[in-house]
């Protein structure tokens, strides 16, 4: 089919652009005099060198992944969810307060509890942008942005004040329960089963956009709202439908930081995640399976960075040089595929001229 | 005085999707003479000045300059050569001050780094006496109105030496007073060896302020007449045209067909306050192609967008087969009948990224037999019913997937057609289905809106081209600033005449606004 020999094109792409990005940094690292070889060793030893450096790499990829899908949910519909931050830490807090006031609960009933706080409270931190976009015009990316600000001083709030932890100095909440904390998926290595929700959601939100009538939809008022609304699509309604499902990965995102890795909230539990989401996100044209592939190329230059700083002397900041590289090539690739595109249809051209 | 300073030949000018521009276009322009260039929208005008001013490239032909063969290749060199533009929209920088937009980019230098401000003043200064004109040159552009921001393009233009001034419909921003002072400015600068082209399409003032006029019909250069030898139904007539012969026919129709649309003095809302359609009633009757003839720009779009359900309706009401459609979704519209085809169709008819398929279903795509288990869209029937229409509309592509974006303009009409026409309509609102489109193009669609109204559609057409009017309509309503002004049989009237009450020369209802 069309869509999965598109999706194949990205992922080889997507490798391509790997080795360039890492050719242009071997390039600048025999420049400052540092050598690759042993650098990009290190590298890959730290990001997937031995077991609690796979976990550690699932993880953040595994954040990656399901902040990249909440954004790109929404500007698949043509509606922008730069709040993916706060709306993360929204969900975090609500997963890690009812992972630790309830008790005495089954596994089965407290991990889809502390999920579902967190996903509804994900969901009511996008709905209010997204409400105030289909009914009064107002921007949505201002909107969510700032609203990352009010959910972060929220958050912060809880957690140094009713939720504080009074054991630790400041910020942060008390554990999660045992019985708030994903199943093990490798157990000696402190890798729970988070990275399989990953998966699944980029599955799920994949299938929704390729075969469903929503994700149709969708496509289409992203693609031209003008021409959506003349066919008589509800605009409003199907891009808040969006909003709120992207509200609701954004909670899941925060449930799976709490139950699956941090098992408290801290402040800024987000981090980097909500931002890096959008960039992965934009990276991989909003394909859920580029979105996976993509997070993980991240996910390996940005824990391997303190291995190439400690064993070959490259400063870290150079993770930040191939990060940019690596975005120069793969919108260099676009450009590209836009040259290859306007030959074919030149050739199209001819054909139909001969006929 | 009879010198000629430009000479084009032969212009041709083919956009990207077919749209042939120019063909074989001409001009020649003598030193200090005020040239006017007439013609209906999508005649060509633009495109040949763009050409002129180095904005596009044509695709063959010459220019000559001073009997100097010139390429034009970027608005940079025309400026070097002299040839200066102001545009319909200004490009000023508006938090700059007046003076700072004059020289912008052009500025003095002092110690190689600063701009020399005393000698910019001064020399701008020169200009405006020199031609009479005043212009604050401290206040901040965004203050000055939109007559003093003309002058500030034109001053600007003078500045980079320009000696042929273009002026892109310069009177259609303006009101009428500050257009009767833009014709005093321009007198006095061909008086001082400037030469003047003026684009309009607003006959009036080309007699009153033109020595000369080109008038230009379907990318062709037709004539170019002394002002004082021509008349302004002379000129209507030839902007018009009537050359054309079609081979699509219709019948008479019955007169006891009942009203399908009706329209209750409906008026809709361009800003708080200003209207854009006003007080409109008109009823068009099963199997009656009723046609709105109209300068562009004149409410005939935002009319038909607001039926469609596409904008608000402020004002007075709307019945379809007896009950109120006001204000209705568009989903309803569509369910009842009512189905537009925009003119824009790269931007409302149609989205070009995205495939003939997914064109062809955005009104039905939650419909039964497309979509299989709930919420699954079920492609195969979706591409089967693709093929159909792509057959039965003779829609040249390769297949349901391509993008319709890489269609030829009359294919990606026909895309919108066959949308709108497959599925129910029983009153079809329908805007310049034919412009850009080539003659074989056009006589498909207008054959397939002679089908519809056949099976009993009421349309509503609006065209900028009076013979497709005349060739298609029951009976002509004209639209001038919003309202309508006459009502004809075309039998009853000549082309020329209805070019009058579209100009606004002539009208035959009394103003609405007295009953507003």
């Amino acid at each position: 089919m069309k869509n999965s020999k598109r999706t194949i094109n990205s992922l080889t792409s997507i490798v391509g652009v790997f080795i360039a990005t890492m050719i242009f940094g071997a390039v600048i690292m025999v420049v400052i005099g540092k050598n690759p070889l042993q650098a990009y060793t290190a590298m890959f030893s730290y990001a997937l060198g031995d077991m609690s450096a796979i976990a550690n790499l699932m993880n953040r990829s595994m954040a990656l992944i399901l902040s990249a899908l909440c954004y790109a949910v929404a500007s698949n519909a043509g509606i922008y969810n730069l709040g993916g931050k706060g709306q993360i830490e929204l969900g975090a807090i609500a997963a890690a307060v009812i992972g630790y006031k309830l008790v005495g609960l089954p596994i089965y009933i407290h991990i889809p509890l502390c999920i579902l706080a967190a996903i509804v409270m994900g969901m009511i931190g996008a709905a209010v942008p997204g409400y105030l976009r289909v009914k009064w015009k107002v921007d949505e990316v201002i909107s969510t942005i700032m609203l990352n600000s009010v959910f972060f001083m929220f958050t912060s709030y809880l957690a140094n004040y009713p939720f504080r932890d009074v054991t630790r100095w400041s910020g942060t909440t008390p554990p999660v329960a045992e019985s708030a904390k994903l199943p093990f998926l490798i157990q000696n290595i402190d890798l729970r089963s988070g990275i399989i929700l990953g998966f699944v959601a980029a599955a799920v939100i994949y299938w929704i956009f390729n075969y469903t009538n929503q994700g149709y939809r969708w496509k289409m008022i992203g693609l031209n709202p003008r021409f959506a609304q003349y066919g008589g699509v509800n605009v409003a309604k199907d891009q808040m439908k969006a909003m709120i499902v992207s509200g609701l990965l954004s909670g899941l995102t925060g449930a799976v930081l709490v139950c699956g890795s941090n098992y408290r909230f801290w402040e800024s539990i987000a981090g980097p995640y909500g931002w890096d989401g959008v960039l992965v996100a934009m990276l991989a044209k909003n394909n859920p399976v580029a979105i996976i592939a993509v997070s993980f190329v991240f996910s390996i230059f940005k824990n391997g960075a303190l291995g190439m700083e400690q064993v070959a002397g490259v400063p870290s900041d150079l993770t930040g040089v191939l990060l940019a590289a690596l975005i120069l090539f793969i919108t260099g690739r676009e450009f590209v595929s836009i040259i290859f595109r306007k030959r074919k249809h030149i050739v199209l051209v001819d054909e139909k001229v001969k006929q | 005085m009879t010198e000629t300073l430009l000479r084009l030949e032969n212009i041709n000018k083919t956009f990207p999707g077919g749209v042939h521009a120019n063909r074989d276009a001409g001009l020649v322009v003598k030193k200090g003479e005020i040239h006017a260039i007439v013609g209906e929208n999508g005649a060509g005008k633009s495109t040949l000045m763009n050409i002129l001013y180095g904005v596009l490239q044509p695709d063959s032909g010459k220019i000559y300059l001073n009997d100097k063969e010139v390429s034009i290749n970027s608005a940079r060199e025309a400026k070097k050569l002299g040839i200066g533009m102001v545009h319909q929209h200004f490009m000023l920088v508006p938090s700059f001050t007046v003076l700072q937009n004059v020289i912008l980019g052009y500025e003095p230098r002092q110690n190689l780094a600063f701009v020399d401000n005393k000698h910019a003043e001064k020399q701008v200064q020169e200009i405006c006496e020199r031609y009479n004109l005043s212009i604050p040159l401290d206040s901040l552009t965004q203050d000055v109105s939109v007559g003093i921001q003309q002058r500030v393009e034109i001053i600007k233009a003078i500045y980079r030496g320009a000696a042929i001034l273009i002026l892109d419909e310069p009177t259609a921003v303006l009101t009428p007073f500050e257009a009767e002072d833009l014709f005093r400015i321009c007198r006095d600068m061909v008086a001082k060896d400037k030469t003047i082209l003026f684009i309009s399409h607003k006959l009036k003032e080309v007699l009153a302020l033109s020595n000369k006029v080109t008038v230009m019909r379907k990318g062709e250069t037709l004539v170019t007449l002394d002002t004082q030898e021509t008349s302004e139904s002379e000129l209507a007539c030839l902007i018009v045209g009537r050359d054309q012969l079609w081979t699509v026919g219709k019948q008479k129709i019955s007169h006891d067909q009942p009203t399908v649309l009706e329209t209750q003095s409906i008026s809709v809302q361009k800003t708080a306050g200003s209207f854009c359609v006003r007080d409109v009633s008109f009823r068009v009757k099963a199997g009656e192609i009723v046609g709105i003839a109209g300068v562009e720009g004149n409410g005939q779009s935002e009319l038909m967008d607001a039926l469609a359900g596409l904008t608000r309706i402020d004002r007075g009401d709307v019945i379809f087969n007896g009950s109120s459609i006001l204000n209705c979704p568009i989903s309803e519209l569509r369910a009842k009948g009512i189905r537009l085809i925009p003119e824009d169709r790269m931007t409302t008819g149609a989205s070009v990224k995205a495939s003939i398929k997914e064109n062809l279903i955005i009104d039905r795509n939650d419909c039964d037999s497309f979509i299989s288990k709930p919420d699954v869209m079920n492609w195969k029937e979706i591409d089967k019913h693709s093929r159909k229409l792509i057959e039965k509309f003779n829609i040249v592509a390769q297949g349901p997937d391509t993008l319709v974006g890489t269609l030829s303009g009359g294919n990606l009409q026909k895309v919108v057609v066959a949308r709108e026409l497959s599925g129910k309509h029983k009153c079809l609102l329908v805007l310049q289905p034919a412009r850009g489109l080539d003659i074989g193009a056009s006589e498909f669609i207008y054959q397939q809106l002679l089908d519809a109204r056949e099976a009993g559609n009421a349309i509503l057409l609006v065209s900028a081209d009076l013979d497709e009017l005349f060739l298609l309509s029951d009976r002509i309503l004209v639209i001038y600033e919003g309202e309508i002004v006459a009502e004809f049989l075309p039998d009853d009237v000549t082309p020329e005449e209805v070019g009058l009450y579209m100009t606004g020369a002539k009208r035959t209802t009394p103003m609405a606004g007295s009953a507003l």
